[in-house]
């Protein structure tokens, strides 16, 4: 079963939904239980970093969730669940993130519009399972104002053009990230849901 | 960008179309509504616009239930109007995970409500300013403002509205065709329009995708496509991205 880790952070049922509407067994939950023997995990997202980070501890699922990540259980970041695997963001200073990934978030740049909202294509810096199927160039929705720079770039696995090129997906090993939503983003997001259950089976 | 936008109008929980927004000239095309946006998305639609029809006309949101259904089913983005009356009306939409709010009477009745509400939410809320015979009217289109709709763009312009929608009343849900001139008073003026009513062939949609230059970036389509008179896979090549 995958599951959808519940922290209270927007609405979580759009995910469920969409892997449901797959064929795919889900749950939300925050079920220590449950994470443990799940066979692949989704940490979804909306709201502030510090908020989300305040969130995870609170319930105790931030400990629960670093050692799924570090145990090389299957793991499907989006969109704030993508950028709290990072070390912080600026969107709250001070605050430490999830820290699996070497890495910030960054505020947008004063020359574009935030959020960046909406449709936008995404480029593939190299291919993998996840990716299967979809094409080069396919767009997905955003809704976002800060955008995760990895200092690594060997694990941006997709990249995005708003005002500047960032990195909407990585992949290391196990851990699977994208900062575009699969869950609102049409046949190419339900495709790239499919594959993400499919490399948990 | 130009995006055709397929509504989906919940009255009493069904899917339904209204004529010229009469409450009472109804026409039910399902009685689950989330089963037509499943639709609408299965045929490649890339934005939904769905509103609550008795919300409109009433005090607030009154088909919550029908929302949600399809804000968690469908895997495309929709924005959701009718009865968004107060601030509290626009987190709750936004929570049930609606990527934009459409704002209305309160918007156009209150300028302080419009100010605040774009201060806060910025492009997740848009203004639907609709007109019957070059008159504005709110309420789900029972009341008449007065207000013009020059002065009502430069003030949604002024309060920093990136995009509005407008709907011509006269034609909306008559199937005979898309008045191009009604959009006069909102071409080049720097804000994006969304054009919607009486929308009933192919020939409609794509004389609007030609205004993009003067302002346009969508087209609602109601009863033309409940209808068959416009067929969604076909007027969705008019989109570019």
């Amino acid at each position: 079963m995958i599951v959808i880790i519940d922290y209270g952070m927007g609405n979580l049922r759009s995910v469920e939904k969409a892997f449901a509407f797959l064929g795919h067994q889900v749950a939300v939950s925050d079920d220590p239980q449950l994470i443990k023997r799940a066979k692949g995990i989704v940490l979804p997202g909306v709201g502030a970093f510090g908020d989300a980070m305040q969130e995870l501890a609170q319930r105790g699922l931030k400990e629960l969730v670093i050692e799924a990540l570090q145990d090389g259980k299957p793991f499907l970041g989006i969109c704030l669940g993508y950028q709290l695997l990072f070390e912080n963001s600026q969107e709250s200073p001070g605050v430490k993130g999830l820290g699996v990934l070497k890495g910030q978030v960054i505020r947008f740049p004063e020359s574009v519009k935030v959020p960046h909202m909406g449709w936008n294509d995404v480029k593939f810096a190299k291919r993998h399972p996840v990716l299967d199927g979809l094409a080069e160039g396919t767009f997905y929705y955003f809704v976002h104002s800060y955008y995760v720079h990895p200092s690594d770039e060997q694990i941006v696995l997709t990249r995005t053009e708003y005002g500047l090129e960032f990195a909407s997906g990585i992949a290391q090993e196990n851990i699977l990230a994208f900062q575009f939503h699969p869950e609102k983003s049409s046949s190419a997001g339900l495709r790239l849901l499919h594959n993400f259950a499919q490399i948990c089976a | 960008m130009f995006r055709i936008y397929p509504a989906v109008d919940i009255k009493g929980g069904k899917c339904v179309r209204l004529y010229q927004g009469e409450m009472r000239r109804e026409t039910v095309f399902s009685s689950c509504p989330w089963e037509m946006a499943l639709l609408w998305e299965s045929q490649g639609a890339s934005y939904l616009h769905v509103v609550d029809l008795d919300g409109a006309v009433g005090e607030s949101l009154a088909n919550l239930d029908s929302v949600k259904e399809i804000l968690d089913r469908v895997h495309i983005p929709v924005q959701v109007g009718g009865g968004v009356r107060s601030e509290g009306d626009i987190r709750k939409l936004l929570s049930l995970g609606a990527q934009r709010v459409v704002l209305g009477t309160r918007a156009l009745t209150e300028s302080a409500f419009l100010k605040e509400a774009i201060d806060k939410f910025g492009s997740q809320v848009i203004v639907s300013v609709d007109t019957r015979n070059g008159e504005i009217a709110v309420r789900g289109w029972t009341k008449k403002t007065g207000r013009s709709l020059k002065e009502v763009v430069e003030h949604l312009i002024s309060s920093g509205a990136a995009r509005m929608i407008h709907t011509d009343i006269t034609r909306d849900g008559t199937l005979r065709g898309y008045d191009q001139s009604v959009l006069e008073p909102l071409l080049d003026k720097g804000i994006g329009i969304i054009a919607a009513g009486g929308i009933s062939a192919i020939e409609d949609v794509a004389k609007l995708k030609a205004l993009t230059p003067r302002g346009l970036e969508g087209a609602i389509i109601g009863r033309a496509l409940y209808s068959g008179d416009i067929t969604l896979s076909e007027v969705l090549k008019l989109e570019e991205e």
